[in-house]
């Protein structure tokens, strides 16, 4: 009995323990790609500029970005000498359910520029201004509007002034996701800005 | 049965004893393995930057500096803003020591909080005095003229990208437990996995300890008054 002849008449094991330990090893591998993949690619749910998005039980569109001219704004506003406050107008429109509609509420829209930054609404330094100027705190209808119709949330932002607007896209994310709602968690919504990137 | 069956030759000892050696060789490397596995507190530990006053110490979306040109600070009892503009300061003596430490942070990628804490030889941690609810550069009319007051306390305050803030914290730390403090800084509430961790030697030896002990004034300020007195 030969060495030799002893591998030719293993050859179905050696050759299904090759396959398993090939697997163990890439069946793991494959599997975190995937995750990888979707937190980088499939999260997102891309909008064009002026197009309406669908995300967690509503749609959405951009309608623009405006930067507040700064000898409009209250001159008790202390705010660091680089800040420029730019005005988000985002429309929603909740779907109808048997309850009312879609709650969307609470929502953490951000702006991010090219460089990865990301600026949240309502900063603590605009609070003050922007209960006075009307401006939305987050996605809520304003109070006093009927029920079924589309709304704009106007929401203000701080940023730098080196951030060019062009180079800026709003993020929407609820947070935590209205209840039944089937979006997955990491789900977000990755929208132009018109005349933007 | 032939006598080769009933007697095992040598060469078929051989054979077994060499597979019990491979599978034993296994088994250990597998214990083994097993044995020395990191944990779950390894695994999702804390990344930690190190740095000393003076530099800038960049970790994942946050910037820090301790600057080495403004010095430390200790007073016996810290004084806030009081809760309005005309009610007294509030006084918080200490049984130790209150410990000031200049702080100049920036967040590089997204809008948060930040949580900062000293943490002694012994591994024990401080946390800063919170930042007073007091709007800063309102009208503060005690003590005689108006005025307005600045806070310095930054403790806990939202950070934005590209808005830099400098300012102090207050740390209350027992009198003999000066030597070989270092300030930890990391982003939001809680640390998440694998987040980084700022990890900066405040650089007070027995020297500097004695110094900071007897430097101590009675009352260490957290906020400044602009066009009044106090």
């Amino acid at each position: 009995m030969s060495a030799a002849g002893w591998w030719r008449r293993q050859w179905p094991w050696l050759l299904g323990a090759t396959v398993l330990a090939a697997g163990t090893v890439a069946w793991p591998h494959f599997e975190r790609q995937r995750a990888i993949h979707f937190h980088r690619e499939d999260a997102a749910r891309t909008v064009p500029a002026g197009a309406w998005g669908r995300y967690a039980g509503a749609d959405w569109r951009l309608r623009g970005v405006t930067v507040q001219d700064r000898a409009m704004l209250p001159r008790d506003l202390r705010l660091p000498a680089n800040a420029r406050v730019l005005l988000a107008g985002l429309e929603i429109r909740p779907d109808q359910t048997t309850t009312g509609e879609s709650s969307v509420g609470r929502c953490a829209p951000t702006l991010r520029d090219g460089r990865g930054r990301g600026w949240r609404a309502s900063p603590e330094a605009l609070t003050t201004y922007s209960r006075r100027a009307g401006f939305s705190l987050d996605c809520a209808r304003p109070r006093g509007q009927a029920v079924g119709q589309p709304y704009v949330a106007r929401l203000p932002f701080l940023l730098p002034d080196d951030v060019s607007p062009a180079d800026l896209r709003l993020e929407v994310l609820l947070l935590p996701l209205p209840p039944g709602s089937d979006e997955l968690p990491e789900a977000y919504l990755d929208m132009a800005l018109p005349g933007g990137r | 049965m032939n006598a080769a069956a009933a007697h095992p030759s040598p060469r078929r000892w051989r054979r077994f004893a060499f597979n019990a050696v491979v599978l034993l060789l296994a088994a250990s490397a597998m214990f083994w393995l097993r044995r020395h596995e990191p944990s779950y507190m390894e695994r999702f530990a804390p990344i930690v930057v190190r740095g000393a006053p003076g530099e800038v110490v960049q970790a994942r979306g946050l910037r820090i500096e301790i600057p080495a040109d403004s010095a430390l600070a200790t007073g016996r009892t810290l004084v806030t803003p009081g809760i309005t503009g005309s009610a007294p300061p509030d006084e918080q003596p200490s049984s130790g020591l209150w410990l000031s430490v200049p702080v100049r942070i920036e967040v590089t990628l997204d809008s948060d909080r930040f949580k900062a804490f000293l943490r002694d030889r012994a591994g024990r941690e401080y946390a800063p005095a919170p930042k007073s609810p007091a709007e800063p550069g309102r009208p503060f009319d005690h003590g005689g003229e108006g005025g307005r007051m600045f806070e310095s306390n930054i403790a806990g305050q939202s950070l934005a990208p590209g808005f830099p803030a400098s300012g102090r914290l207050y740390f209350e730390v027992p009198a003999d437990r000066l030597e070989g403090l270092h300030a930890r800084f990391h982003l939001g509430a809680v640390m998440t996995p694998n987040d980084s961790l700022v990890d900066i030697d405040l650089g007070i030896d027995r020297h500097r300890a004695v110094a900071l002990r007897e430097a101590a004034t009675p009352k260490l300020r957290t906020f400044v008054t602009q066009g009044g007195v106090l």
